[in-house]
């Protein structure tokens, strides 16, 4: 087996373009993630690996194996590609078994029966289905028919392992664990995987690397920890741990870093080097776990301190969201005591604030 | 390379595979089939029409004179008139018993509602000849009824024999399809937009009047369009009523001047021939601009949502008494009458049918060694014309709505065509074929070339029929398969095609019965030997044997009943099959 590599790869319908110069690599045996908003292109970029839709331009190929490459013209038909695609439907042929939907691909590659009849136990005992080979699809609960859609394509053990969001239609406690054992049946068969999903939680749990992406194209490329403490824009810190985004003026605070002044004149200390560049818009990313509210009888002693107005509280069990007012911004906060009234002061902790520079 | 290589070449070139080339060849034959299938017969005619001479004589040369000659006829103008006219009067017809049957039966509560509706569409499973036959029996000139009534009551108010007779007549033959499109067309309209009215004050017929019926406007203007083509085409009443009455019309004027003459005037008919079809295609157009190419499928979805049924109170049994008097007099009692006429030697008021009982038509029908041939025939013809028709559809449609062919779009259009050529040119044109090209007269005359003929006229058909299935096959369930290494044809036919079976098979039956039914693309291309039901009815009825045509009418009817049986089975197995 060898490393994935796409190069430049773009799709455009029309004047959009859905995906838009995107290069990564997926090394052997390797669990990278497509991460992004709905519409982004993650689906669109998966299925150009896989050869159901033909981009516009770049290349993708897999060791010695060009699957597309509009230099060369080279565009190779899905079934030739050995990929193992896994939808978000599960797709499972309605007309065949569970056992002769697994047998499926076994039997276009013209393998020997009693061979593939110990191939379709061995994928059926990876998921553990081996006692529903003689159901139907239909006769199968949404995990089960996930599982033997997964079974179908370890079955002749591709070459790539692609999956489009295929625990987004389990609910939350069986996608848990179906998380659980994908990783698990990942690391043990070391299938080079690509997986997409909108998910960050699910995306921060499975993957080798995450490659955020944004409006076609990647934003952030990284392994989880890169992507949730050190996001390289404000719409990273956003999409990956909900960060509540303050934005404003930054003003040189003589020789320890700037401030930034919110639109209702409060001011924030922030950690980073002034700019030469023509903007000083500055924004600011912080995550509602990082936040604490005091109240005023708490006389709190922090350096950024913000007076805000809780609007909303949400009791959500293990702790308490409040939806709080700053200025004419709205910031999440996690709490875990009772709050009662409504003025409160909001501590941001200088190391906790991510500053991103935006331009003009 | 350089960018202008088409994709095609381009897979090609990657590829190069065994396999590849088999999805290749498989997609082109489909493509080219269905091309010659559809374009022969039609440039025939206009070949023939610009020709000095019939085709299969020499020295031919090029002209339009056909045209001219055809403009100074008067006949032929007035075979026009008469057409349109008809055309006219029997969409009315169909309009207003389609429309309303429809309103009734789907709206107001009544008893037996089912029985009536099944009641009221039986017909479409009938041949129109058929069916024409019965009503002829009863109601034409010497008619039981017609008799009946002249003898108490001196006279009968109607005269079939008329335009406007014929136009009830061919109305009452379209609106059973009118009722069914309308039909579902209301069964898809949210009934909650009915209520809603209802709850904001409107009284039932407020509601019917601006809310119901503007809805309908769509599939009304689709179906007034769909049975004025139909009025245009028709063959059987005009044939039945009007010939005998000395009246002409653009589908007999056809019979007349191809079948009628000794030496038939080959470049006129064709002339003829394209103006029908230019007639009828402009028409067709006008419709699919008119409904948009999303609404080209009626289909019936269920709704879990009934509207609440309208109760009329003290007057709920007008309606079902209504369309029962209605179902009663004009598939019944003509049906009925049919087959009594079949099993006695008289039928008129004045003797008791009772005194003249016989099996001779029958036994006369089965001495015949004729009639066991066409039987055969026609059960060959649709039987195999069937399932070509319905294999080559099926590959059609997964083209079409399932590959990146780039003839997809353009073979649609070619599927839908044949919609625009009533019967009789496409029997005209496929003759015409048949002794142009060198080698394909040995077709001539046989049950094959009406196979071809026919598997040309199912094509819409069903491709209305297997489209909407295949359009309900998620694309993951095709797209999963290619990716776990299936080719496009595997796909097909693995994997497609077995998930639409239900489809298959229930286009397989309603292609089968509408073959079995058909007569007026034969008439032009039966020969010694090559007879089947439909031409022989015609052939027997213009020989004036009543007794016989009514015996074989009544053999025919029970096939198709026999079908229309099963194909209603097998729609209801599908509705469950899919959901
Ligand atoms: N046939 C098409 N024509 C035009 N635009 C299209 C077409 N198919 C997809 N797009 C556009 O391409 C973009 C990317 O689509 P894609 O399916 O890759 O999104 P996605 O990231 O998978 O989103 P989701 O999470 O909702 O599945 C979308 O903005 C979509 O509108
Ligand atoms: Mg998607």
């Amino acid at each position: 087996m060898a490393d994935l590599i796409v190069t430049g790869l773009t799709r455009a319908y029309g004047p959009v373009r859905a995906v838009d110069d995107v290069s990564f690599t997926v090394r052997d045996g390797e669990f990278l993630t497509l991460l992004g908003p709905s519409g982004c292109g993650k689906s669109t970029t998966l299925f150009s690996i896989a050869g159901l839709d033909r981009p516009t331009a770049g290349r993708i190929a897999i060791g010695d194996t060009v699957f597309y490459d509009s230099a060369q013209q080279i565009h190779l038909p899905p079934e030739r590609r050995n990929c193992g695609l896994v939808f978000q439907s599960y797709a499972l042929w309605p007309h065949m078994t569970v056992r002769a939907n697994v047998e499926f691909p076994l039997r276009l590659r013209k393998v020997p029966a009693a061979q593939a009849k110990a191939k379709v136990e061995w994928a059926l005992s990876l998921v553990e289905m081996q006692d529903y080979a003689h159901r139907w699809p239909h006769e199968l609960s949404g995990g089960q028919q996930q599982r033997v859609a997964l079974a179908r394509t370890l079955v002749y053990e591709p070459l790539l392992l692609l999956l489009d969001e295929p625990l987004s239609n389990l609910d939350a406690k069986l996608r848990l664990r179906a998380r659980g054992w994908l990783r698990d049946l990942q690391s043990r068969l070391k299938l080079t995987t690509v997986y997409v999903t909108h998910d960050q939680e699910e995306a921060l749990a499975l993957s080798d690397r995450i490659a955020v992406m944004n409006g076609g194209e990647i934003v952030q490329l990284g392994t989880p920890q890169d992507i949730y403490l050190q996001p390289r824009s404000a719409f990273v810190a956003d999409f990956v741990g909900h960060s509540n985004i303050l934005s404003g003026e930054a003003v040189r605070n003589g020789q320890a870093g700037i401030l930034l002044v919110l639109s209702d004149r409060q001011k924030l200390h922030i950690d980073t080097e002034p700019r030469a560049a023509a903007s000083n818009r500055l924004q600011v990313a912080i995550r509602p776990e990082h936040i604490a509210l005091f109240t005023a009888a708490d006389r709190p002693t922090g350096e950024n301190l913000l007076r805000g107005r809780i609007v909303q509280r949400d009791f959500l069990g293990a702790h308490i969201e409040y939806i709080v007012e700053v200025g004419d911004t709205t910031l999440r906060v996690m709490g875990t005591k009772q709050i009662s009234g409504s003025e409160v002061l909001l501590e941001l902790p200088v190391q906790r604030c991510m500053p991103f520079w935006q331009d003009e | 390379m350089n960018s202008a290589t088409t994709p095609e070449r381009m897979l090609a070139s990657a590829a190069g595979s065994a396999q590849r080339d088999a999805a290749a060849t498989v997609q082109s034959g489909v493509a080219v089939i269905i091309t010659l299938l559809v374009i022969a017969p039609l440039l025939m005619i206009l070949y023939q029409s610009l020709q000095t001479a019939a085709l299969y004589e020499t020295g031919r040369s090029w002209t339009l004179g056909n045209y001219a000659k055809l403009f100074t006829q008067a006949e032929f103008f007035g075979a026009v008139k008469n057409s349109l006219a008809l055309a006219v009067v029997s969409t009315s017809v169909a309009m207003v018993i389609g429309v309303l049957s429809a309103i009734a039966l789907s709206r107001i509560a009544m008893p037996m509602r089912n029985w009536l509706e099944s009641a009221m569409l039986a017909p479409i499973y009938v041949s129109q000849l058929v069916l024409a036959f019965g009503w002829y029996v009863l109601y034409g000139p010497s008619g039981y009824i017609t008799l009946a009534l002249k003898r108490w009551l001196g006279g009968v108010p109607w005269d079939l024999a008329s335009i406007t007779g014929m136009g009830v007549l061919g109305g009452m033959a379209m609106a059973p399809y009118i009722m069914l499109n309308c039909m579902s067309s209301l069964a898809l309209t949210d009934a909650s937009l009915e209520d809603a009215a209802r709850s904001t004050g409107a009284s039932p017929w407020r509601v019917l009047r601006s809310i119901t019926i503007p809805l309908l406007r769509p599939a009304i203007v689709y179906l007034v369009l769909l049975s004025f083509v139909g009025g245009l085409e028709m063959l059987s009443i005009p044939l039945i009523f009007g010939w005998p009455a000395g009246l002409e019309f653009f589908t007999t004027y056809l019979l007349r001047e191809g079948l009628g003459k000794t030496v038939p005037d080959y470049g006129m008919l064709g002339a003829a021939a394209f103006i029908l079809v230019v007639l009828v295609a402009s028409f067709v157009l006008l419709q699919r601009k008119v409904i948009g190419a999303a609404q080209r499928y009626v289909t019936v979805r269920g709704k879990a949502q009934r509207p609440k049924l309208l109760d009329l109170g003290p007057w709920r049994w007008l309606p079902p008494l209504a369309l029962a008097l209605y179902v009663l007099f004009t598939s019944i009692l003509p049906l009925a009458g049919l087959g009594l006429r079949a099993v006695v030697r008289f039928l008129t008021p004045l003797v008791s049918p009772w005194d003249y009982l016989t099996l001779d038509h029958f036994r006369a029908l089965f001495q015949q060694e004729i009639f066991g041939r066409a039987l055969l025939n026609s059960v060959i013809v649709s039987g195999v014309g069937a399932a070509l028709t319905t294999v080559l559809v099926a590959l059609a449609a997964v083209m079409i709505h399932r590959s990146e062919h780039r003839f997809g779009r353009h073979l649609e259009l070619l599927v839908l065509l044949p919609r625009a050529v009533p019967g009789m040119v496409v029997g005209i044109g496929f003759l015409w074929v048949t002794l142009w090209t060198p080698g394909l007269s040995l077709l001539h005359g046989t049950i094959w070339i009406l196979i071809i003929a026919y598997t040309m006229r199912g094509l819409p058909t069903a491709y209305a029929s297997i489209t909407p299935t295949v359009l309900q096959i998620g694309r993951e369930l095709d797209q999963s398969a290619r990716v776990s290494g299936a080719d496009w044809w595997t796909t097909c036919w693995k994997i497609v095609l077995p998930i639409a079976k239900t489809a298959l098979g229930a286009s397989y039956l309603l292609l089968f019965l509408s073959f079995f039914k058909e007569y007026a693309a034969a008439v032009y291309l039966t020969g010694a030997g090559g007879e089947v039901v439909g031409t022989q009815l015609l052939h027997m009825w213009a020989k004036g044997d009543a007794g016989p045509v009514a015996a074989l009418s009544v053999v025919q009817l029970a096939f198709t009943l026999v079908l229309a049986w099963m194909i209603r089975r097998m729609g209801k197995e599908q509705k469950t099959w899919l959901t």
